[in-house]
């Protein structure tokens, strides 16, 4: 196993290269960051000595050149905007950002895997409908009404809950719930169809047979096989979720690296772009990892050389 | 005995007198009657957060410049009527044209017990332009800076390679600075522990969830009314009205007329103001096209209908422009272009133009501008029906930034500029080298006056140039001319702010009123 894990190590270290080559390209094709950097009454001659201050006139693999060498000893360069290194000015949020991940991905599965669960045993009764009518709904709904919904029934009618920020606990409680809405329809809904899968198997039957309680037969033999497929999607779903962040991020002015990074698109702050983007990749490639190795636990069968 | 308890009442009344006159001249000279202390908390939200509280790095207006007017002071300020006033200098005069000398304010003190003097404006103008340092500041660069002579420890010269006409202008945007916190400490602890003579000073900052400006008990003018100023940024229009009208904050930007009704209601009140940037269609002078034509362009000025645009899409908050610079240094002998159809479409036979023969493009920036889109794409349409055929490209803020300065732009393009009071500034935006002038329109005569104008410290000379240079460019038309941008902001009723044309929001001055 440790060799597996060596050799996806090294293969993150390609995937992040390649994460590093596209965003820069991408970044220099959209337009040159000194237009937004220099002041409105500048001259065509102050343009021209600005770039060359920064750099921003040197031939682009020069350019990325110089940010991966200073990359690969950790220094992901010094954000034009904020004159700050990248790499403290993303550490900075990145707390803020895991906490409101984690706490949809907590929410989605605390309150998917047991409708899930409960709409495959009870299939085709109202339970099962209820659930999977809500299911359909939560996945249409789209993030930004739907945090803007709850801002106001909860943070102006009801006035019970803060609207924006990150003060205390309470704060999180609209974002986390909005950001996990989407996620609860779409794992509830894989989860009653893997459950459903598994229950029709032989070994459920055979279980059943040798006289065990449908209590241990649901939670005990399906429920931790059905869950591979759910498991595999959280893995995306997490990179997912730090995408869709941005949006909640905003609309609740959570100090995340999602918002961070979308602000840094816009005033062409490349290097905090490119500084913010690969720690992102870094962070899905671990994840997707431990997800890799968790199967591990969820079924003997598998094994990794 | 008499005579000696004659003499004592005598010299008790005139000791009085003379306590009590300057009593009373230090009240009439402070800024702010402040008798009762600091107390209370104003909120105020924007947009975007501040990217650093270093002067020489701020770019943003809201909330970059906005913050420094409350931790910094300048040599000048600039008042709600727009003029300039002394601040921490009390006075000052031009030696010759080369030479500006400022008496300075005694007795102030920065934040951090360093006390201003005239080190410190040295320090302040030598730091921005340290080439190491790099700073974005364009001050010195824009005065002629050359250097500075220290005459004593409260006089100060600052000498100019050329004239400098709008030095004072550009001393309201430059704060002074410490020169030993600023000197010793690296660019980004300063970046984000800044420390001016300012009446508030920095407390924390959570980066993109708020700033903590608190009262400078000790300011040289008197302390302000509030005590305690939390900055906030939220990027959704939505949340910050919510957050207005569940109470949680006093002033929020950028509300957009639709949204006016909402914000004027229950706890805030609606706070609209004129502003200073000046809406406008540019026209790229583009070689072999109608565009290059006089005619053809003043068509354009009479073939939209600007006043049914602020009607009806800007709610009523605007009207249209009378000179492309403001008041009180507008030309009388011009007046706005009017909408006439007719005279447009003569003009454009005059010029020789064929309807439908000119295919144009409009540009415009995504999210920058009040109705941007809304505006943009019903000048399209009054163009169209004009006989030229033109459709909108909306592109991101930043490349169309990017392809303004690269002149990429294309026949048309919506942008709003100018916030400035000084009129040779505004007069800057048609001179051919200025970086945001991508029309490429060139008018020997107005480059030449705008020249000497920059350089005259003759008031009325200077405003004869002026008045030419509006005549020629109202001619001219390098523009389709618009409307000033009204801000609007959502303000609690607890509070007594009134907004500024500038975009500036001073609270050293406001009081929490309930």
């Amino acid at each position: 196993m440790f060799q597996y894990v060596l050799n996806r190590l090294a293969q993150a270290m390609v995937v992040l290269l390649g994460v590093s080559v596209v965003v820069f390209m991408l970044l220099h094709f959209t337009g040159d960051p000194a237009a937004l950097l220099i002041p409105e009454d500048a001259t065509v001659e102050e343009l021209a000595a600005f770039r060359h201050e920064m750099g921003f006139d040197q031939p682009l693999y020069v350019q990325y050149g110089r940010f991966i060498n200073n990359a690969i000893r950790g220094d992901l360069g010094i954000s034009l905007r904020h004159r700050q290194p990248v790499i403290s000015l993303v550490l900075e949020r990145l707390p803020a950002t895991y906490e409101l991940t984690i706490a949809s991905a907590f929410l989605s599965l605390i309150i998917a895997l047991p409708i899930g669960v409960l709409s495959a045993v009870r299939r085709n009764t109202i339970l099962d409908r209820a659930s999977m009518v809500g299911a359909v709904l939560g996945q249409a709904m789209p993030v930004f009404w739907l945090g803007l919904m709850m801002i106001i029934v909860f943070g102006i009618w009801m006035d019970i809950l803060p609207i924006s920020g990150r003060e205390s606990w309470q704060n999180l409680v609209l974002p986390a719930v909005t950001l996990a809405v989407y996620f609860v329809a779409r794992n509830a809904r894989l989860m009653r169809s893997s459950m459903l899968e598994v229950l029709g198997e032989d070994y459920i039957t055979t279980a059943r047979a040798k006289g065990l309680s449908e209590k241990i037969v649901i939670w005990k033999h399906a429920f931790k096989n059905s869950l591979i497929p759910v498991i595999t999607l959280i893995g995306v779903e997490f990179g997912t979720m730090l995408g869709g962040a941005v949006i909640t991020e905003t609309v609740f002015a959570w100090p995340g690296v999602g918002r961070l990074t979308v602000q840094a698109i816009y005033s062409r702050d490349f290097p905090l772009v490119q500084g913010s983007v690969l720690i992102l990749a870094a962070t899905l490639v671990i994840i997707n990892l431990i997800i890799d190795l968790s199967y591990l636990y969820l079924d003997p069968r598998i094994k990794y050389t | 005995m008499e005579r000696i308890i004659f003499r004592k009442i005598l010299f008790s009344m005139v000791r009085i007198f003379v306590i009590s006159a300057f009593v009373i001249s230090g009240i009439t000279t402070t800024k702010y009657m402040a008798h009762a202390a600091p107390s209370g908390k104003v909120v105020v939200i924007s947009g975007v957060d501040a990217n650093t509280l270093d002067p020489h790095f701020m770019q943003t207006v809201n909330p970059e410049w906005l913050l420094k007017d409350h931790i910094f002071d300048g040599l000048v300020w600039r008042n709600d009527d727009m003029k300039t006033v002394p601040m921490l200098a009390e006075s000052w005069k031009t030696i010759d044209d080369l030479t500006w000398e400022f008496k300075l304010h005694k007795g102030v003190t920065f934040h951090n017990g360093e006390v201003f003097n005239a080190a410190s404006v040295k320090f302040t103008l030598e730091r921005s332009t340290d080439k190491k340092l790099k700073p974005y500041d364009r001050t010195a660069a824009k005065i002629f800076f050359d250097h500075v002579e220290i005459i004593d420890d409260y006089t100060i010269r600052i000498i100019t390679k050329k004239p400098a006409a709008s030095m004072l202008s550009r001393l309201f945007e430059f704060a002074m600075l410490p020169p030993k916190y600023y000197g010793e400490n690296s660019p980004d602890k300063v970046a984000r522990k800044p420390i001016g003579t300012g009446p508030f000073k920095f407390v924390e900052w959570v980066k993109d969830d708020h700033i903590t400006l608190e009262a400078n008990l000790d300011y040289w003018a008197g302390p302000p009314k509030i005590k305690t100023i939390i900055w906030r940024p939220i990027p959704e229009a939505g949340t910050r009205i919510a957050e207005l009208q569940a109470g949680s904050a006093d002033i929020i930007c950028d509300v957009t007329p639709d949204q006016a009704k909402s914000v004027d209601s229950g706890k805030s009140r609606l706070a609209p103001v004129e502003g200073l940037r000046k809406m406008h269609i540019a026209i790229h002078n583009l070689p072999g096209t109608p565009l290059m034509d006089k005619r053809f362009r003043q068509a354009l000025n009479y073939g939209v209908d600007v006043e049914t645009i602020c009607k009806t899409i800007l709610g009523g908050y605007g009207k249209r422009m009378p000179s492309m610079i403001h008041a009180p240094n507008i030309n009388p002998k011009l007046k706005p272009y009017t909408y006439d159809p007719e005279k447009a479409k003569k003009l454009l036979a005059e010029a020789g133009y064929v309807p439908g023969s000119y295919s144009a493009t409009l540009d415009f920036g995504v999210g920058r501008y009040l109705k941007g889109k809304e505006v943009a794409m019903t000048v399209a349409d009054y163009l169209t029906k004009l006989g030229i055929p033109t459709k909108v490209r909306s592109l991101d803020w930043g490349s169309f930034v990017s392809q303004l300065h690269s002149r990429k732009l294309k026949d048309f393009f919506f942008l709003g500029l100018g916030t400035y009071v000084d009129p040779v500034r505004e007069a800057e935006m048609f001179i051919k080298k200025h970086i945001n002038n991508a029309t490429e329109w060139y008018n020997k005569e107005y480059e030449d006056l705008y020249k000497k104008a920059s350089m005259t410290s003759d008031q009325s000379k200077r405003m004869e140039m002026i008045y030419r240079m509006q005549e020629i460019a109202w001619d001219e038309c390098p523009w389709l001319f618009m409307y000033n941008q009204w801000s609007l902001y959502g303000v609690s009723k607890r509070i007594d702010w009134k907004p500024r044309s500038d975009e500036r929001i001073y609270l050293a001055p406001v009081s929490i009123i309930k």
